[in-house]
């Protein structure tokens, strides 16, 4: 496993240190830099946004987020100043992705193609724009929904839960809560949607 | 190309939904993975959807905004960093600090989830608190109602102490500032939220109200009492009066569910009669748009938008007409709705219970409480509502009345060929008896008998239960049906009720002033359930007669941040699809048909359809995509009706303003009054001066259809107010 799934060269084995004195006194520091913090930071939901993309599960999505921070924090002298944070911490998220589905293919477990997944990674990145305008619409529309719905959806993602165990603390059957989270959640991809195609009919 | 809507691939929003709750089998998986490789639309759903799920997962965990946090990991970047504007570390920089501790130690470090251990066996870093203080204003809260207070870093509950700040609940899309966080020393006079009982409600002295009288002279005297003695109480001065344009919009769209004509506007305007608003309150009652107005507003509630339920909606609104043009006593029109039985296209009082019997008629007793008797026993079906007064079998009491309902079908056949035209629905009474059955939380079946307000009307199968219960709901001096309707009337005007959510009365949720709501609901009563009077009264009361602006002294009645209402303004409301299209219409001279007619009708609900889904809930919800946002206004807005509405074809309203003879100003000045109710300041006709001649050779009138759309867009005509 030597390329990532972006056929680019794991900034793992990277050995690009070109650096200024300035950085120099950096790295030899064993705590990154404030600059460095935040950008992490801010990086996670994406990150997380984009593993998950690939692993489908929420939960599994966050264990390698954990793993890709690991190796982030351990390497993090290697981040370029000025290249983009996402890319390089993406490349290393691809990596932890492909161990992870290691693991799956040796638990036979595995769910999705190999192309599959290349395929949903590259199209992630294109359109990573898109999906950031989708994230501010989102905080609209959940505002949007009536009280009941909003109570039900906060529930549902309360951490740690899921619908299976919301179900049995509101003591509803649990399809019919897959079914009302799984119709709020149709209610916002659509609002979501609409009010991304009325922005930019309105700004074209 | 953008993600689909969720109607178009039904298979691919199942498996996706699958997914988020970790329910795709193998198969499944194969499935997607297919539709998924086949083109690039479906991959964009996928990726879209997974993000959604994604972000409301990430958000409730570490808070909404991933990327403001300061950074404070080492004593360096502290010093580099703008100072943190909170005193207290917020929660989710603990993790970032654990973590580069853990790191410098060469350790791995655990992003734990709440209530979860994190990989390595430590104990979740992660604070329990999701969320953000700082996003809480322009993010949803996920954390519920359970806002921490920023300034303790807790989660406590902030009804639990009075000193605390109003908790905000929700949002509403209105245009005004938020209520300012007040300074600490000023929070004993803010009204607190209003489920609790501590809260300094208005209360008259004691009950000397009158009795009822019927006048609309004293119904409103006692309305003025009881609001202002809430402001009294709460050291409040209410908003100043509106002026005529303001009020006189609000009456228009409140009463006859679109904004003036400019002609009649700029009559009213001008009339110096003393009583004029009185006046105009009559004339509106007795206008037709009334009954186009009540007629919508109740069809929506009785059987929703969407045209997917079964049912027939012409007779339901013709029903609907008649009554409100005969102003029936709403104790009739509830009776019919319960006890109707026959064909749905002979007796269009069948299509309420039609629309609603699917799910063994959950549904239908569940909407019946919520609509007529304003209580919310939709999870009373299920186990005891903890502060609800209806109980488990109460609510099985309730739906028994609606057991012996059946839905026959018969062939329509054309009168002339014979041939079969379509099936009409037939609702039935079919003659059962005994008790309904329900398992109860601890899994004994309990049998539950035809019972409402303790009057058991008996198992026997000759008994009408429905029409046992139409008279048991309408009877007694005060039924819940007359606090159910008043509570809604007044939120239809005053864009909030008595209590937050209209269909919720009952112990568990005390209403903003008891005395008041028991009162008009006993004065409903004694005027025989008459609508319009109550309408009078409403309208007619000082409190509707003030500004939807809010001064300093006020800016605290906010009801929109969960505190008591105290009606010291009239508050901001959205349009509703229905009002807005008829007022667009109106506005622009774009309707190709009078409003009166069928036709127009028609043309409104197939437009509206794209804003609807029904969906097969408990209580047969609806999704309304429509709000009253400028986004949603410009979704409508790059519409062929708005393109329709700026035209300069014959016959609208822009066409003949610029061939008119008038003076410009004058001209600008109709502008304004046709769009908006009201003169434009100078300031704005200077603006509109500018933008009028902005016109090109090629398009001399650019201008003025510019100026037009900028009216139609701005939130003046979108809200209210």
């Amino acid at each position: 496993m030597a390329k990532s799934l972006l056929g680019v060269a794991l900034p793992v084995t990277s050995t690009s240190q070109t650096q200024s004195s300035d950085d120099d006194s950096d790295s030899l520091d064993k705590v990154p830099n404030g600059e460095f913090v935040q950008l992490f930071t801010k990086s996670q939901r994406r990150l997380f946004l984009f593993i998950l993309a690939q692993i489908g599960s929420a939960n599994d999505a966050e264990d390698v987020l954990q793993e890709t921070n690991v190796i982030i924090w351990s390497k993090f002298h290697q981040f370029q100043p000025g290249t983009s944070f996402f890319a390089w911490a993406g490349k290393i998220a691809s990596y932890e992705i492909l161990k992870y589905r290691d693991r799956l293919r040796t638990a036979n477990r595995i769910k999705f193609s190999d192309e599959f997944l290349t395929l949903v990674a590259a199209e992630a990145i294109e359109i990573s724009d898109e999906l950031e305008l989708r994230r501010d619409a989102l905080s609209d529309c959940l505002r949007g929904l009536k009280a009941v719905d909003r109570e039900l959806i906060q529930a549902r993602y309360s951490p740690g839960e899921n619908g299976l165990k919301v179900a049995e603390q509101i003591g509803r059957p649990a399809n019919s809560v897959y079914q009302s989270v799984g119709r709020i959640r149709k209610v916002l991809f659509d609002c979501v949607t609409r009010r991304l195609a009325a922005t930019t009919r309105a700004t074209t | 190309m953008s993600p689909r809507d969720t109607t178009s691939q039904p298979e691919l929003f199942e498996l996706l939904e699958a997914m988020c709750e970790d329910r795709l089998s193998p198969a499944d998986a194969q499935r997607l993975e297919r539709l998924v490789l086949k083109d690039a639309a479906a991959r964009r759903t996928y990726l879209a959807y997974l993000d959604l799920h994604g972000t409301l997962h990430w958000n409730a965990a570490y808070g909404s905004d991933g990327g403001r946090f300061e950074p404070a990991v080492t004593p360096r970047a502290e010093a580099a960093s703008p100072v943190s504007r909170k005193s207290v570390i917020r929660p989710q920089l603990m993790w970032l600090m654990a973590a580069s501790v853990l790191m410098t130690a060469g350790l791995s470090f655990a992003l734990g989830r709440w209530g979860r251990t994190g990989v390595d066996g430590t104990p979740p870093v992660i604070a329990t608190n999701g969320s953000d203080a700082n996003s809480k204003d322009n993010q949803h809260d996920l954390s519920g109602q359970n806002v921490p207070d920023p300034k303790s870093g807790s989660t406590e509950i902030a009804t639990n102490n009075s000193a605390n700040k109003p908790v905000r609940i929700g949002s509403t899309l209105t245009d005004s500032p938020k209520a300012p966080d007040l300074p600490n020393e000023t929070t004993p006079n803010t009204p607190i939220i209003a489920n609790d009982n501590r809260a300094q409600r208005p209360t008259s002295e004691s009950n000397k109200s009158p009795r009822t009288s019927g006048s609309v002279a004293a119904v409103v005297s006692v309305i003025n009492e009881h609001l202002s003695a809430g402001w009294k109480l709460n050291g409040i001065e209410p908003s100043a009066p509106a002026d005529d344009a303001e009020w006189m919009r609000r009456i228009y769209l409140d009463v006859v569910g679109h904004i003036p004509p400019v002609d009649v506007a700029e009559h009213f305007l001008a009339d110096r009669n003393p009583r004029k608003r009185e006046k105009l309150v009559d004339t509106l009652l007795d206008d037709s748009g009334y009954i186009r107005n009540w007629t919508i507003v109740w069809s929506n509630l009785l059987i929703g938008r969407s045209d997917d339920r079964n049912v027939n909606r012409a007779a339901l609104q013709k029903y609907l007409r008649e009554s409100f043009a005969q102003n029936r006593p709403w104790s009739e029109m509830v009776a019919d709705f319960i006890s109707a039985e026959g064909r749905f296209d002979e007796n269009g009082a069948t299509n309420f219970l039609l629309a609603h019997l699917n799910n063994q008629a959950v549904p239908a007793a569940a909407i019946t409480a919520k609509i007529f008797l304003g209580r919310q026993i939709g999870c009373t079906q299920c186990h005891d509502h903890p502060f609800n007064d209806w109980k488990q079998d109460t609510f099985w009491s309730f739906k028994s009345f609606f057991e012996q309902t059946a839905v026959a079908r018969v062939d329509r056949r054309d009168d002339h060929t014979g041939q079969m035209k379509s099936q009409a629905a037939v609702l039935e009474r079919k003659p059962v008896g005994g008790e309904v059955t329900f398992e109860n939380r601890a899994g004994f079946m309990k049998a539950a008998r035809p019972k409402f307000e303790g009057t058991d009307v008996g198992v026997e199968a000759d008994v009408d239960r429905r029409h046992e219960l139409a008279k048991l709901m309408i009877a007694g001096e005060k039924p819940m049906i007359a606090e159910a309707l008043v509570n809604r009337m007044w939120e239809h005007f005053f864009g909030c009720g008595f209590t937050r959510d209209v269909a919720d009365l009952g112990p568990h949720n005390p209403p903003s002033h008891p005395e008041l709501l028991d009162h008009l609901a006993r004065e409903f009563v004694a005027s025989s359930f008459d609508l319009k009077q109550l309408i009078r009264w409403v309208c007619l009361s000082d409190a509707y007669q003030r500004t939807s602006r809010f001064g300093s002294t006020n800016a605290a009645d906010d009801p929109v941040t969960g505190t008591t209402p105290l009606f010291s303004r009239v508050y901001v409301k959205g349009m509703t699809a229905e009002q807005l299209y008829d007022s667009l219409l109106l506005a622009t001279g774009a309707a190709k048909t009078p409003l009166e007619s069928g036709d127009h009708d028609r043309r409104r609900h197939e437009w509206l359809q794209q804003f609807v889904r029904a969906l097969e809930t408990e209580e047969n919800d609806e999704s309304v995509t429509f709000e009253s946002s400028i986004t949603q206004a410009l979704l409508l807005m790059n519409s062929e009706l708005t393109e329709r509405a700026v035209s300069l074809d014959r016959g609208t309203f822009l066409e003949k303003l610029i061939h008119d003879r008038d003076s410009e100003a004058d001209k600008l000045k109709r502008l304004c009054l046709a769009t908006l109710s009201r003169y434009p300041s100078q300031k704005e006709l200077q603006v509109l001066r500018k933008l009028i001649h902005d016109g090109t050779a090629s398009r001399p009138n650019a201008g003025w259809q510019d100026a037009l759309w900028a009216y139609l867009n701005s939130s003046e005509f979108i809200l209210v107010h």
